[in-house]
C-alpha cells in the first residue's frame, strides 16, 4: 500500500501541484502593483546620416539623452525588464516602419540601473529604411518596456516620448564614404 | 454446449489477447499525446506552440530549459516581440527578439530582423543565402507566456543520449509488464 513508488509519486505530485498553484497566484496578483512608465528624450546630435554601401539603404546615426525612473515599473512577477528606444515613422505612400535603435535590460538585483539618466548616449543600432526616404522625414519617437516575467504572459508598455526631423540632405562628410 | 464454453473460456485466457490489449493500450497513450499536441496546434494557429530554450542567447530573461508558449493568429508583429523562426538549412528553430519591422506591403508582408538580448550583433550572420531581412513566411509565432525551467528534462535528455535511451527503454517496459486493471 505504502510502498517506497507511491511515496515517491505521492511527494512529485503535490509539490507540482502547489507550485502550480503559487505561480498562479503570482502571476495572478502582480498586476496590482504596475505604474505606468515615463520617459524624457532629446535628441543632442545627428552624427552620421547617408547611404549604406552595402545594404543600399538609407541610414541615421545619432546621439540622445534619456531620462527614465522604472522603480515602480518593477512588480513581484518581473524577472527583469527589457527597456527599448523605437522610431516610428510612414513611408510616403503610408506604410509604418519601427526601428528599434537603442535597447538595455534592467535587472532586478542592480537597483543603480532603475533610474535612466543617459546623456549624450550613441544609438546602439543604425536607423535603417529600405525605401531610402529618410531624408526630410519627421520621426516619432517611443519608449517601450518589456516586462519578462517570472512565470507567466509577458507584457509590454510604451509611451511616446517626442519627435525630430531629420536633415533635408546627406550629411556630406559621411555620404562618399566607404562603411 | 459444454464443449463450446470450454474453447472459448481457453480462448480468452490466452497469453496473445493479453499481449495484444497491452499493445493497444500503449498506442492508446501515444496517440492521445500527439492528439492534444495537434489539438493545440489547430488553437494557436501555430507549428510548434510549445518551444524549449536550448540556447542562452536570450539570457537573463529566459534561460536554457524555460518552456516558451506561442501563438500566431495575430501577425501584426512590432519590435519587442520575442519571435520563434527557422529560415535556410537551420531545423532548429531560433527565438530572438524582433528589433526592426519595415512594411513592404500596407498591413501585410514586412521586412524583419531579429537579435538575441544576450548577442551582441544582430542576426544577419546566422541567416542563410545572404538573407538581411526575415519575411513573415519565416516566423512560426510570438511569444506569449513563460514557465520556468519546466523543460530542463528535454535540455537533459538531449544533451545525454543515453539517459533519453534509458527512460524512453524504461517507459516501455513499465508499460508492457504494468498489471492491467481489468485483469
Amino acid at each position: 500500500m505504502h510502498s517506497l513508488k507511491n511515496r515517491f509519486s505521492a511527494i512529485c505530485f503535490f509539490t507540482l501541484i502547489c507550485m502550480a498553484c503559487l505561480s498562479l497566484f503570482n502571476w495572478g496578483t502582480a498586476v496590482i502593483q504596475r505604474k505606468p512608465i515615463d520617459a524624457d528624450f532629446s535628441l543632442n546630435k545627428m552624427s552620421k546620416f547617408g547611404v549604406h554601401p552595402y545594404l543600399n539603404e538609407d541610414f541615421a546615426q545619432f546621439k540622445f539623452n534619456l531620462q527614465s525612473d522604472l522603480t515602480g515599473v518593477f512588480d513581484w512577477n518581473t524577472y527583469d525588464l527589457f527597456a527599448f528606444l523605437t522610431v516610428e515613422y510612414e513611408s510616403n505612400d503610408g506604410r509604418k516602419t519601427e526601428v528599434t535603435v537603442w535597447d538595455d535590460i534592467i535587472l532586478r538585483k542592480n537597483t543603480k540601473q532603475h533610474k535612466i539618466d543617459y546623456k549624450n548616449m550613441q544609438v546602439e543600432y543604425l536607423l535603417s529604411d529600405k525605401n531610402k526616404e529618410l531624408r526630410g522625414k519627421t520621426v516619432q519617437v517611443y519608449f517601450n518596456v518589456d516586462h519578462m516575467p517570472v512565470v507567466g504572459f509577458t507584457q509590454k508598455q510604451r509611451v511616446h516620448v517626442g519627435n525630430f526631423t531629420l536633415p533635408e540632405e546627406y550629411l556630406a562628410s559621411y555620404s562618399a564614404k566607404r562603411y | 454446449m459444454e464443449a463450446v464454453k470450454g474453447t472459448i473460456s481457453e480462448i480468452a485466457g490466452m497469453k496473445m489477447r493479453k499481449l495484444l490489449l497491452q499493445i493497444v493500450s500503449f498506442i492508446m497513450i501515444v496517440v492521445s499525446a500527439l492528439m492534444i499536441w495537434k489539438s493545440c496546434m489547430v488553437l494557436t494557429f501555430c507549428e510548434s506552440p510549445i518551444v524549449v530554450v536550448l540556447s542562452g542567447s536570450m539570457e537573463p530573461s529566459f534561460a536554457r530549459g524555460d518552456i516558451l508558449f506561442l501563438t500566431n493568429f495575430d501577425q501584426d508583429y512590432t519590435p519587442g516581440d520575442i519571435v520563434v523562426y527557422t529560415q535556410g538549412s537551420y531545423e532548429i528553430p531560433i527565438v530572438h527578439r524582433l528589433i526592426t519591422v519595415q512594411e513592404i506591403e500596407k498591413d501585410g508582408e514586412a521586412y524583419l530582423l531579429t537579435k538575441g538580448d544576450n548577442n551582441n550583433v544582430d542576426d544577419r550572420g546566422l541567416y542563410d543565402n545572404n538573407l538581411t531581412y526575415l519575411n513573415k513566411k519565416h516566423i512560426l509565432g510570438k511569444i506569449r507566456a513563460v514557465a520556468p525551467y519546466v523543460g530542463i528534462l528535454t535540455i537533459l535528455l538531449n544533451d545525454y543520449p543515453y539517459l533519453k535511451y534509458t527512460v524512453i527503454g524504461g517507459m516501455l517496459i513499465m508499460v508492457l509488464v504494468a498489471k492491467d486493471p481489468q485483469s
